[in-house]
Order: structure tokens, then C-alpha cells, then sequence
């Protein structure tokens, strides 16, 4: 009966499971197949992924869009949240900050291209004032500033979300033993807020991180043609006329993959350790 | 003048409701003084007041001579101490101990000796390495004071900080922490809502009731001459008749056939008893005055007997 009872929870998740492997698991065992070499070296197309420019420029170009966007967005999205859940704790307006969230991505982007692009509406607007129109290029840039602010605009109400509840947990006198005990805000943010915020500011960021770099639309609409950010330049390769590079596209996608998986296990396994101190408080 | 806190006319408002009504009172150093009152009287927001974590509405707060009105909380020199411990959870027992110091820029070893020296005096050296947790409520709580006395606060503040514990575990510590401050010489304004706790900690107490002091004093003089109502209801045992309060050591209940000198001042019906202290208490429901009155006697009565109440306050 005991074995039984332990064995239950499985039987319970074995649908997702099912699903999981049939959806997921067959997608990517059929990618990490055709991303080997038939002759000569199995890894072939990973040598040649490792020696050429444009996937190296790729990986930079990607890793700068994702970690700036992640990292701005977890910021704005930290400072909004202390500020919401501290001042407004009663407007229910305060929802509004996450109406970004329903719209879709792709729809953001474009809204983003309709504002800040060299004939958008920002541009029209400055021209008017002072003859020049932008004085840069926000959209279908180099440095990608369009792609980062449609992330920063739609991943930030996202923060909030995941946040606020967190925040609205902290019992506030602990802030007060902090403040009593001659700590100032900074005491207050690493000994009180950050132990317990941390671990799902540490989630936040990797499910962020995780969708941006491998997330196509809003590059392909805002980014350049060169150097083009992970997904654009894999489905370029998948869907272009020669099938010469699909073994190339299913090779970059197995890596960043591989990377994504050992980074979620590294990172939820420290958010878990972070967390224990806490639960055991609440749970007292 | 050895005071070493003076409030002044303080007063507190939110959202246009009076918290905190001219409160003025004042604490000698080394003393401590017990805030007395019931549930909402405002005695938590006169310390918070105190600590800086609440701003006064008007008043002063001057603390050895000097207006704190405007200081930080964390640049007063005044340490509060909650109902309920809040030791970090991810520190141990002397990383808590500790925290104060480190934000008093003291090198690591003299943090460590003074946070070792306190956890000795609070008996809890030997959990040194431990994290909260794993403590009991009563321990937590000596941590938690360890904590507050290490910072070597000009003024220690302590809202209820036995409420949480059982009865058994609240009677052990508050005597451990009576005698602790005193030893240390702390300056000391402890709030509760037991008068017993009061008696036995405060040099002093002040009665509030409604964000008003009633009364304040030694803990046997307001027990003995109330000066109005509320403080009779809060502090005191006795009867009120007529403008005038009969304290209960002047009272006596006799059986309505009992030959007395003493005068008789009311009648009623003996509702309960109950044994404390090795004496029998008597809970009497006196007849013209709708109340309940709780008096000691020798003599033996059963429940639903009719009773006199004697006075002999004028003997």
C-alpha cells in the first residue's frame, strides 16, 4: 500500500509526461538525429558551427538582446513592484500595468515599429519640432534597440506578475527589526526583499531569458538582416530553398538546447536551496 | 533632570482619526515603565512613534535633552523588540546576534565577541551555529533580545514581547528578562495588556486608554488610588459606587444573617469561585450596579447565594 501511495504523484503526472516526450522529447531527439553527419564525422556540423563568423556573430548579437532585455526588464520590473506593492496596495488600477501582457508579441513589436521607426510616429512628431526626425534609428537597427524595448515593454508587466505576490508576503516588520537595528534601505533590499524575492527573480529571469533567445517574431520584424539573432537565422537556414544548412539549423538548436537545459537545472536547484530557509519560517 | 526620554504633547493622526492624543510622559534612565492598555489604545503606534518608524503628528520626542523628532530610525539610538521574534531565517543564531553591530561598522572580531558575550548572558551561547528554526518560540525570543540588548540601546522598547508564548513558557521569561535589564541597566518602555506583567516589570506604568494617558505612577499607587473609571477598570480590583471607589482589600462579602460592624455597600448573588493561590476567590453579580465583582473570603458560600458586600475603607 505504502509503495502504492509513494507511487501515486507519478501516475498523476504521467499524462504530461506522455506529452511531454511524444511533443518535446520526439521534436528535439528527431532535430539532435538530423543535426549529425551521415559520413565521415558524426559532429560535423558542430565543428563547422564552432568555425563560422556569422554564428558567432549571432551568439553575441543574441546573448547581448537577451541579457539586456532580461536584465532591464527584472530592474524596471523590481522598481515598479517595491513601488506598487508599497504605495498602492489598494488602487486596483495598479492592474493596468499588466494589460502588455495579453498583447501579443508580435503585436507589440509592431506597435513599437509604428512608434519608433525611421518614418513612425515619434520620428514624425520630432520632425515637426525640430526638422530632424530621430536623430538614430530606434528600429531595424544594429543595436537592436527596438527588439530590446518591445522585450523590456512586454516581459516587464511579467516581473510584476510573478513579483508582487511575492511582495505582498513579506511580513513588513521585518523591515522594521532591520531599520531598528540601524540598517537603511540597502540592509532593508539584501536582508529582508532579496532572500526572499531572489529565488523567483532568479526563475523570472531564466523563464525570460529562456523565451527571448529563442524567440523569433519581434527580431524578425524590428531586428537586421546581419548579424541576425538565433531564430531568424535558424529558420532561415530550415526554410531556405537548398537544404544544405537544415542539419546546421538543427545543430544550433540542439546546443542552445543543451545550454538551456543545464542553465534551468543549475539555477533551479540554487533558487530551491534559497527558498528552504524561508519556507521553513513560514511554515513555523 | 535624569530623564532620558521625554515625550512631549505627542500626537498622532491618520486619515483624520486621533491615534495618539497629547501624550506626554517621561523615563529615567536605567528605569523601566510599563504602557498599559487594551487592544487598539494605540500603545504599538506610540512605539513605533518612538522608534521613528511611525512620524508624529505634533509633539516632540527628545531623547537625553536632544529633539529625535526627525531622526531615522536607524540613526536613533533605540532599539524595539516585537511580539514575535523576526530573527532572520537564512542567518544563524549569532549571524542575528550580530547584525546590529555590523551595521555599526565594528571589525568582525569584536562583532563576534560581543555577540558571544550577549548569547552568554541570554544562555544561548551554545546554539551559536544554529539557525532559527530550529529553536523553540522561547528561545527565538531570547535571541530576539540578545539581538535588541547587544546594540547597547539608549532606550530598549518591547511591544508585548511574551504574548506569543504559553503561560508557563511567559511567567519563566519575563522574570529571566526583568532581571536581564536590570542587570544591564537598560532604560526599558515595555508595552502589555496584562496588569499583573505590568506590576511585576515596571517601575512605572502609564495607563492609556483611547490614545489618552489616565493615569501613571508607581505600579501601587495607581493600583490603590485610581484616578478615574477607566484606570479602576484596567489597574485596579474595587467597586465604584456612587463617585466613590472602594478598593477590594477594604471589601468583604458576608452572609445576609451576619451580625457586622463594617458598613454594608452593596448586595448580590454569588455567581462563581475558584481556587488561585491557595485562596478561594468568589465571583459576586451585585444587584443595583449590574457588575461583576471578584473577592477572596475564609467563610465558605454556595453558588446562588445571596451575599452582602462590606466596606470597612473608613475604619
Amino acid at each position: 500500500m505504502k509503495s502504492l501511495k509513494t507511487k501515486r504523484p507519478y501516475f498523476y503526472i504521467l499524462p504530461a509526461l506522455l506529452f511531454i516526450s511524444l511533443f518535446i522529447g520526439y521534436g528535439i531527439f528527431r532535430a539532435g538525429v538530423e543535426s549529425l553527419g551521415s559520413n565521415g564525422s558524426m559532429f560535423v556540423h558542430y565543428t563547422a558551427l564552432l568555425s563560422s563568423e556569422e554564428v558567432y556573430k549571432t551568439v553575441r548579437i543574441s546573448l547581448y538582446v537577451t541579457v539586456t532585455s532580461t536584465l532591464l526588464s527584472i530592474l524596471i520590473g523590481l522598481g515598479i513592484t517595491r513601488l506598487l506593492y508599497r504605495f498602492f496596495t489598494s488602487v486596483k488600477w495598479k492592474y493596468i500595468v499588466w494589460v502588455p501582457i495579453i498583447i501579443p508579441h508580435f503585436v507589440a513589436a509592431y506597435l513599437v515599429f509604428i512608434l519608433f521607426s525611421q518614418s513612425g510616429l515619434l520620428s514624425t512628431v520630432l520632425h515637426g519640432v525640430n526638422g530632424f526626425g530621430l536623430p538614430f534609428p530606434l528600429v531595424n537597427d544594429q543595436g537592436y534597440i527596438g527588439v530590446i524595448l518591445t522585450y523590456i515593454w512586454k516581459e516587464v508587466p511579467f516581473v510584476v506578475l510573478m513579483l508582487l505576490p511575492i511582495y505582498q508576503q513579506i511580513d513588513q516588520r521585518f523591515e522594521d527589526v532591520v531599520r531598528t537595528l540601524g540598517g537603511n534601505t540597502w540592509q532593508v533590499w539584501k536582508t529582508v526583499e532579496l532572500p526572499w524575492v531572489g529565488p523567483v527573480l532568479l526563475e523570472t529571469g531564466l523563464i525570460i531569458f529562456a523565451f527571448v533567445i529563442a524567440a523569433y517574431e519581434v527580431p524578425a520584424l524590428l531586428g537586421v538582416t546581419y548579424p541576425k539573432m538565433f531564430s531568424v537565422l535558424v529558420y532561415e537556414w530550415f526554410y531556405e530553398g537548398s537544404w544544405e544548412n537544415r542539419p546546421l539549423a538543427q545543430a544550433l538548436m540542439i546546443v542552445l538546447t543543451v545550454v538551456m537545459v543545464i542553465s534551468s537545472l543549475i539555477i533551479i536547484t540554487i533558487s530551491k536551496r534559497w527558498k528552504k530557509q524561508w519556507a521553513k519560517e513560514k511554515i513555523k | 533632570m535624569n530623564h532620558l526620554i521625554d515625550v512631549r504633547s505627542l500626537e498622532k493622526t491618520y486619515q483624520n482619526q486621533t491615534i495618539l492624543a497629547s501624550i506626554s510622559f517621561s523615563v529615567n534612565k536605567g528605569e523601566i515603565a510599563a504602557i498599559l492598555g487594551p487592544s487598539g489604545c494605540g500603545k504599538t503606534t506610540l512605539l513605533r512613534c518612538l522608534a521613528g518608524l511611525e512620524p508624529i503628528s505634533a509633539g516632540d520626542i527628545l531623547l537625553k535633552n536632544e529633539r529625535v523628532n526627525n531622526v531615522e530610525t536607524e540613526h536613533r539610538p533605540i532599539v524595539l523588540m516585537f511580539q514575535e521574534p523576526f530573527l532572520f531565517p537564512h542567518m544563524t543564531v549569532l549571524e542575528n546576534v550580530m547584525f546590529g553591530l555590523k551595521q555599526q561598522k565594528l571589525s568582525k572580531k569584536s562583532r563576534v565577541q560581543q555577540g558571544l558575550e550577549m548569547l552568554d548572558k541570554t544562555e544561548m551561547s551554545s546554539y551559536k551555529d544554529t539557525f532559527p528554526h530550529a529553536l523553540s518560540g522561547g528561545q527565538q525570543q531570547r535571541v530576539a533580545l540578545a539581538r535588541a540588548l547587544v546594540m547597547k540601546p539608549a532606550l530598549l522598547l518591547l511591544d508585548e514581547p511574551f504574548s506569543s508564548l504559553d503561560q508557563y513558557l511567559r511567567d519563566t521569561l519575563r522574570d529571566w528578562v526583568c532581571a536581564l535589564l536590570k542587570q544591564e541597566g537598560v532604560t526599558t518602555l515595555l508595552v502589555t495588556h496584562d496588569k499583573e506583567e505590568a506590576m511585576m516589570i515596571g517601575d512605572r506604568v502609564i495607563l492609556l486608554k483611547d490614545g489618552n494617558i489616565q493615569q501613571q505612577g508607581k505600579p501601587n499607587e495607581v493600583y490603590q488610588f485610581p484616578e478615574n473609571e477607566n484606570v479602576e477598570g484596567m489597574f485596579s480590583d474595587g467597586l465604584q459606587l456612587g463617585g466613590t471607589f472602594i478598593p477590594s482589600q477594604y471589601l468583604q462579602i458576608a452572609s445576609q444573617d451576619e451580625q457586622t460592624v463594617d458598613k454594608v455597600v452593596s448586595q448580590g448573588t454569588i455567581s462563581s469561585f475558584f481556587f488561585k493561590y491557595g485562596l478561594c476567590f468568589y465571583q459576586v453579580k451585585l444587584k443595583e450596579h449590574n457588575v461583576k465583582l471578584i473577592l477572596h473570603s475564609k467563610q465558605e458560600f454556595k453558588e446562588g447565594s445571596k451575599v452582602l458586600i462590606m466596606s470597612n475603607m473608613n475604619k
